[in-house]
């Protein structure tokens, strides 16, 4: 295939140049840097950086995005071995057996092993996001309005479905989420919706300022006081001390391969994601090894499995994204935002249209992880030694760096206030155990649906039946509605026998 | 208020909220044309999803009442400190355009310091004056960005 050999030459003719370069490691520099910082996830990461994508080229922009997440995802694993506290939630597996694995002074083995398994598979899913995105995106422009509603119904549902959380919470954030996207002028009649008259509402609000209110300022807020305190080894890590023995390489090799298969598999699902695949590898890991015993107490397997699944699941998550323009998560609503920003409309069109920017984000996908790999085994010391700052050093700074990043976008004040109440309404999220990511992909779907929706009925005159009719629209139409069905019973059953989990076990 | 409601408030409230959401969204949206079906008008689809809100939080009031106890999460910050970090925010919409980058900056990193328990006004003064510095080099000169260092 010659033409995905040039497509891959043009990648690396972009991740390579000066600026690729430039940005890819200016990404997974910041995203390490936050990412190692227990209490910031790798959403409020993106979100707190996510301004200074504005102001470069898109096809960096996404590099540069991409970069702060992958770096982010690496970070929170340091935290995790190191400290007992997952930087990141994908990070909270590898505590299980990464932090003890500290504690026995083989801090510097885990680290590699994450290193080594994170590297294993970048590449793997990178390669898989190369070979399928393709063939998809080919599929996909023949969908018409239809196909796109169904499709990004279903996506919706299964997304917040899926999460964590109870089902109909999540449900409710989506539609909340829909209806906040709305806020704006309406493209097809003219008419502002929900703007209250406020000039500055007319081009709805700001992807930014609702990204860092929900996930950048609550954890600032919460963890000024009485943040996370770890203790940080004292042991200085050698790097002779990292390499792994034979036995070992033996012990982690296998592991890696199937957390990269497993987080492949999830990343690229709706809903699903990263975290998913870190439990689930986890657990075969634990189901697989002849010394099941072991895990909790130290077992390689048990850090290299879960973090190549996902890191694995960081890169097939631009599978949907890039080739469809539907996110699976939150984070990849928010690389669609940022596409869309720099006005690159998301849809199978994207990969044919801007080829500089899918292959050269692939590309970078390669450049940014063995950046990675130096970044955190040679350079490790580092980052312990940052996690030695004390943290009310650190969050002004973040406050600082929140408030010119809000600004900086569209040097609008009005964004300050919407961020403040956005702000209010992440404390009020999480005090309510309500679903963040779900209103974060109503708000960037949302107006998407409402655009194909009411093209697909114009189309057919208000004629319901082309959703059945069009079989591929008919299988997501079917898909969510079975959700919908399983999801219902599941919690029917829950209601009206209380008691019967107890009984079973009994 | 009864131990019965108490237990379930997480959930309850949740369903109060999306009710009163979609309400007020259906109150917003009475004066768009809603058209019809085959050619919809803009309040069209922000009224379904009004609706839905409400049908929604219906459910789940219903569903809350009827089951196990919910619990708050679990990140609770303290009301100080979501003040505080209130306070520098808005510091700084008020400052950047009338004074501004290093000042507004200076400003909202000076009061955002106390939002923890370290408190030592000299070293919080030494932050707020670095960090402003700091952020003045960075998006400034180095990412070249439009904005007033010193807005007088």
């Amino acid at each position: 295939m010659s033409s995905l050999f040039e497509n891959v030459m043009l990648g690396f003719s972009i991740a390579l140049s000066f600026q690729g370069i430039l940005y890819c490691a200016a990404g997974v520099l910041l995203g390490t840097f936050v990412g190692v910082l227990p209490g910031l996830g790798s959403m409020a990461t993106l979100a707190m950086l996510m301004p200074i994508t504005y102001h470069v080229d898109p096809t960096y922009a996404i590099i540069l995005l991409a970069g702060i997440y992958y770096g982010a995802a690496y970070g929170g694993s340091t935290a995790s071995i190191l400290l007992n506290l997952p930087g990141t939630v994908t990070a909270v597996v590898t505590t299980f057996d990464g932090y003890p694995m500290a504690q026995q002074g083989k801090a510097g083995l885990a680290l590699f092993i994450t290193a080594i398994g994170s590297f294993v598979g970048s590449m793997i899913g990178a390669v898989i996001l190369a070979v399928f995105s393709v063939p998809l995106a080919k599929v996909a422009m023949s969908f018409g309005p239809q196909e796109y509603t169904m499709l990004m119904i279903f996506g919706l549902v299964a997304a917040s479905m899926l999460s964590t959380g109870q089902p109909l919470k999540s449900l409710i954030m989506v539609f909340a989420g829909i209806l906040l996207g709305l806020v704006g002028i309406d493209i097809n009649s003219g008419a502002d919706r929900f703007t209250f008259g406020i000039p500055g509402l007319f081009e709805g609000l700001s992807l930014v300022a609702i990204a860092l209110g929900l996930y950048g300022l609550p954890e600032i807020i919460t963890t000024a006081r009485g943040g996370p305190e770890g203790k940080v080894t004292n042991d200085r890590i050698r790097l002779r001390d990292m390499f792994p023995t034979k036995e070992e390489w033996k012990e982690s090799a296998m592991p890696i391969l199937r957390g990269t298969g497993i987080g492949a598999f999830f990343g690229a699902l709706p809903g699903t994601g990263g975290t998913i695949a870190t439990f689930v590898s986890y657990s075969v890991e634990k189901r697989l090894s002849k010394t099941p015993e072991k895990f909790g107490n130290g077992a390689i397997a048990g850090v290299a499995s879960p973090e190549s699944a996902n890191n694995a699941a960081v890169q097939t998550a631009f599978i949907p994204t890039m080739s469809l323009g539907i996110p699976g998560d939150a984070v990849m609503a928010m690389m669609l935002g940022v596409m869309m920003v720099h006005g690159v409309i998301p849809g199978p069109a994207v990969i044919t249209e801007h080829p500089d920017l899918f292959w050269g984000l692939v590309a970078s996908f390669v450049v940014g992880n063995i950046l990675l790999v130096i970044l955190n085994v040679p350079l490790v010391g580092l980052w312990i030694r940052l996690l030695r700052v004390p943290y009310h050093l650190l969050y002004p700074v973040m406050v600082a760096f929140v408030c010119v990043g809000i600004y900086s976008v569209s040097n609008s004040v009005l964004d300050i206030y919407v961020l403040m109440l956005f702000g209010l309404a992440g404390v009020v999220i999480r005090l309510l155990k309500l679903d963040g990511a779900s209103l974060l992909l109503g708000f960037v779907l949302g107006p998407m649906i409402e655009e194909e929706f009411r093209r697909s009925m114009a189309i057919t005159g208000g004629d319901f039946s082309s959703f059945i009719d069009r079989p591929i629209a008919a299988i997501f139409g079917a898909a969510t509605l079975a959700l919908f069905v399983f999801f219902a019973i599941r919690s029917a059953m829950r209601m009206l026998t209380p008691g019967m989990r107890v009984l079973k076990r009994g | 208020m009864s131990g019965y409601v108490k237990e379930r408030l997480p959930n309850l409230l949740s369903a109060l909220l999306s009710i009163a959401l979609g309400l007020f969204a259906l109150y917003e949206s009475r004066i768009y044309d809603v058209g019809e079906l085959r050619d919809m008008g803009p309040g069209y689809f922000p009224i379904a999803c009004a609706i839905a809100l409400i049908g929604l939080g219906v459910l789940l009031f219903i569903v809350a009442l009827r089951s196990g106890p919910s619990e708050f999460g679990s990140e609770r910050p303290s009301l100080i400190s979501l003040l505080l970090i209130g306070a520098s925010l808005l510091s700084f919409a008020l400052l950047i355009e009338d004074y501004g980058l290093f000042p507004a900056i200076a400003v909202a990193v000076f009061i955002s310091t106390f939002a923890s328990e370290n408190r030592n006004i000299l070293r919080s003064i030494l932050l707020a004056l670095l960090t402003a510095a700091g952020c003045v080099v960075i998006f400034v000169y180095v990412l070249a960005l439009p904005i007033k260092v010193f807005a007088l």
